[in-house]
């Protein structure tokens, strides 16, 4: 009885399988989806993030309004000091040197993502490991001339960190993921030909797969930073 | 009229198959669809995103707040105005990086390996680069930096370049040689931890036998940057004040 035997190992196996299998759908459900489906999950964080969302309309808008007052307050009190005219004009240079205003101007704006993905290669690019690229970029930039600098939308300031943090490069101490859109104002002529020279950043980029784009623009605006900046072990020497 | 073995057996598949079909149609109308483990995790990335975002529209809007009730008691007040604008003036100043400070933090040292070169070896492997250099300021700089300087010259990131011309390296413009030493302000313990630490770059030049020694330091003074430079190109939304 040949066939019975055979028949019996692959029935013991089969039941092995469906342990395992049971095992691993166990562990998904419960690390990754903390005991949810998957469908119940992202509806979840669909939720979440429209609460978010609107959060943050509702925080932009009233950042706005306290804006407004305030620079009302500034430019009604200026008018009849000279005094305090002139502050407001130096206040808002160091203000625009520091990050904290809105700017605009020409320049270039770089579009830079991970390489589709290839079946032949198992290794695989990924701009989070390999955020020197954006480091050098950035460096590269500064070379160039560059007046102002943002990252998706983040401004870099003085002693903004980019910086793998897990999955995704923090900027700002925020989490970004690509793809990379980095928006410059200086001479767009400079810059794109200071990225685009023989053997320079772009073509040291590109070798690596990744997917780069660069446009010249007319006017570019970018955002100031929004967070605090607050200084805890400087002093200011006179 | 009797059935085949074989066609009974495809009978009972196929009410089977039609059950199934019904349960599937039947889970759809419920809601429950099928999700891509990628999507929910690029979800979830997205989720963190907007949460660092919206605490960064938290704490402006707080400071707003403060900086607006100031406003109106100097209105009230006798001070006027025109001191808190000044107050104001002086920290913009010193967040854009052009006043010197003052603080708590490390000094690093590193200058060009002394070992002799081994065989088939590139003299390039025992010389300071401009890139090793930056990789050095990216770990202070993510450990939470508040002002860096290398050879007395401020390092913004919003503003310097450090680029290799030669046996010497470019800074804001200015050229220097080695030994580079780099001064930061911060917590001096965290900052030494992170520099000095296994996954710091510091570990990786050593290794090569470049010579980098940290210190910490309870005052360093990091010069201010040179100039505010004419912006050429930038101008601001909000317009100049009236």
């Amino acid at each position: 009885m040949k066939l019975k035997r055979d028949a019996l190992w692959i029935g013991s196996v089969c039941i092995l399988l469906g342990v395992i299998m049971s095992l691993q759908f166990k562990t998904v459900q419960n690390k990754f989806l903390q005991g949810q489906t998957p469908s119940q999950k992202s509806a979840q964080l669909v939720g979440e993030l429209t609460k978010l969302k609107n959060e943050k309309e509702l925080l932009t808008s009233e950042i706005q309004s306290l804006e407004g007052k305030l620079s009302e307050i500034e430019s009604a009190e200026s008018k009849g000091n000279v005094v305090i005219k002139n502050l407001n004009e130096s206040l808002l240079k160091y203000k625009a040197f520091a990050g904290l205003t809105d700017v605009y101007g020409p320049g270039i704006e770089i579009f830079i993502d991970n390489p589709s993905k290839d079946i032949n290669s198992t290794y695989e690019n990924n701009l989070v490991y390999d955020y020197e690229v954006i480091v050098n970029l950035v460096n590269e930039l500064n070379a160039a001339g560059a007046e102002a600098i943002s990252i998706n939308n983040q401004r870099i300031l003085s002693h903004t960190e980019i910086r793998a943090a897990g999955e995704n490069i923090n900027i700002n101490k925020v989490p970004q993921l690509a793809p990379f859109i980095i928006k410059v104002i200086g001479n767009s002529q400079t810059l794109e030909g200071a990225l685009t020279g023989r053997f320079g950043i772009v073509s040291v980029i590109r070798e690596k797969n990744y997917e780069l784009d660069i446009k010249k623009m007319e006017k570019v605006t970018i955002p100031k930073y929004n967070g605090l900046i607050e200084f805890r072990y400087s002093n200011v020497v006179e | 009229m009797k059935l085949k073995k074989g066609q009974s057996v495809i009978l009972i598949l196929m009410v089977i198959l039609g059950m199934l079909i019904a349960f599937q149609l039947r889970l759809s109308q419920l809601g429950y669809k099928y999700v891509q483990f990628t999507d929910i995790s690029n979800l979830q990335n997205t989720l963190l995103k907007e949460q660092a975002e919206v605490d960064q529209l938290h704490e402006k809007q707080l400071e707003l707040q403060d900086k607006k009730s100031a406003y109106e008691d100097a209105k009230y007040g006798e001070g006027g105005i025109g001191s808190i604008i000044e107050e104001n003036l002086n920290k913009y100043k010193a967040f854009a990086g052009l006043t010197a400070l003052e603080g708590q933090g490390i000094v690093v040292i590193v200058t060009d390996a002394e070992r002799e070169l081994g065989e088939n070896e590139n003299p390039n492997d025992l010389i300071v680069h401009d890139y090793d250099m930056r990789a050095l300021i990216a770990d202070i700089r993510s450990s939470g930096a508040e002002a860096i300087s290398i050879n007395g010259q401020r390092i913004l990131l919003s503003k310097t370049e450090l680029y290799c011309t030669g046996p010497t390296i470019r800074i804001n413009d200015q050229v220097f040689a080695q030994p580079f030493i780099i001064r930061a302000i911060g917590d001096k313990n965290r900052l030494l931890e992170v520099v000095d630490g296994p996954d710091g770059y510091a570990n990786i030049l050593r290794d090569m036998g470049i010579f980098v020694e940290t210190n910490t330091s309870v005052s360093i003074t990091v010069p201010a940057y040179p100039s505010l430079q004419g912006t050429k190109y930038m101008k601001n939304v909000e317009g100049v004040v009236k």
